[in-house]
């Protein structure tokens, strides 16, 4: 073997060795994010003053989303503490109805949630979830509510995961918005002795 | 071969690198619009009562739940010591008494990305500057009232580079800027809400 061969073949390997580091790099490159514990939203406490005050209810959810995407670019985001979307929808009704002095763990009214879609990529974010008010075995409030939001997408990488992450947290309390905004659910009163609504 | 003109020439780049980065560093200035807080001059109520607070900070209209956790303890503080309630919660007060104060980060520069780096391409020899608006929302909400808003803006310029800053204000660190904007427009929201709601009746 002539030395320019010698050279040739250690650059070869040299440079397959880069491009295999490159490549675990990029693979790996793809991070999980926690977003943030849920916190209260101004215009959904607004909304909430809307409800009778005497109005209390307990909250459950059901079930893990079988449709789950949260990927913005290489970050992946994912759910405060056991990383479970579902419980981190119990977590921020209970601390909207909480903080407008909505909630009481035993009360008649039960508001069950169950996530259905939970949809975060770059740009675009999607949420569906059904709710449903029962009073002891009366269902007084029934439907499926979704929303969905767009943003522009940033260049820089990590810009764009930082949006992904405020973008999360936000559509949670849209979602949670246009529940508290629905004139039957505002009508689901503890007695549950009025129309049902149901869609 | 070790090669001396272009370790030399490496080396020189290098310190001037380093010697031009002083240049990059941020300079900010806050809008004089506003000025520093007068609470002796809110018409403090005879009997001050509780207050239920609440705090959101926003990104352009998104909610921003990091900024949120930063701002909210400081917000509390200083609704606290407005002296216009007796007592400031988080938790539901038994009037129903509410004071929500939201803050909502605009960028009123465009496309600061390209901006920002058009500055680090050339070491900071090329400047710019951007402004960040701040809009605070304030609502007070009493039962069998209607509830009182309004609206406060403020602003802090940001110099890169080489790029003079507005005439007239002082230059100070970001963190600093953004602590006296908080200061400033949660103190003149309150003020405004003083006057045009019944706080001190």
């Amino acid at each position: 073997m002539t030395p320019p061969d010698t050279a040739r073949r250690r650059l070869s390997k040299s440079l397959a060795g880069l491009a295999l580091s490159a490549a675990a790099l990029v693979l790996s490159g793809c991070v999980t994010q926690q977003v943030l514990p849920y916190q209260v939203s101004v215009a959904n406490q607004m909304a909430l003053s809307s409800v009778p005050r005497a109005a209390r209810y307990g909250v459950t959810t059901v079930n893990e989303p079988a449709d789950v995407r949260t990927v913005v670019r290489s970050l992946r985001v994912s759910a405060p503490g056991n990383g479970s979307w579902s419980d981190y929808l119990n977590h921020a009704i209970r601390t909207e109805l909480s903080t407008s002095g909505h909630y009481a763990p035993g009360a008649k009214a039960i508001l069950e949630a169950t996530l259905v879609e939970v949809h975060v990529l770059d740009g675009k974010a999607e949420l569906a979830a059904r709710f449903v008010v029962k009073c002891e075995e009366t269902v007084c409030y029934d439907k499926l509510l979704r929303v969905n939001t767009d943003w522009d997408s940033e260049f820089l990488g990590v810009l764009a995961a930082s949006n992904g992450l405020n973008q999360t947290t936000a559509i949670f309390q849209t979602l949670l918005h246009k529940l508290f905004t629905d004139p039957g659910f505002r009508q689901s009163q503890p007695g549950c002795d009025r129309t049902t609504h149901v869609s | 071969m070790f090669n001396i003109k272009r370790a030399s020439a490496l080396a020189g780049a290098i310190s001037v690198a380093l010697s031009l980065s002083a240049c990059m560093t941020p300079h900010s200035y806050v809008d004089q619009s506003l000025g520093e807080p007068h609470y002796a001059d809110l018409k403090k109520p005879a009997s001050p009562q509780p207050i239920q607070l609440l705090v959101e900070f926003q990104t352009k209209g998104v909610a921003n739940a990091r900024a949120t956790e930063a701002v909210r303890p400081r917000v509390y503080e200083q609704v606290s010591q407005s002296g216009l309630f007796s007592q400031v919660s988080y938790e539901p007060v038994s009037s129903g008494r509410k004071l929500s104060i939201s803050i909502n980060n605009v960028a009123l520069t465009d496309n600061l990305a390209a901006k920002g780096f058009g500055v680090g391409l050339t070491f900071g020899l090329v400047g710019t500057m951007v402004t960040d608006g701040y809009i605070c929302s304030i609502s007070y909400v009493e039962s069998g009232h209607d509830a009182v808003t309004k609206v406060v803006k403020h602003a802090i310029y940001t110099t890169i580079g080489n790029a003079s800053g507005p005439a007239g204000l002082q230059p100070m660190p970001l963190q600093q800027a953004s602590d006296t904007v908080l200061r400033q427009m949660v103190a003149k929201s309150l003020e405004e809400i003083d006057q045009s709601s019944d706080i001190a009746q």
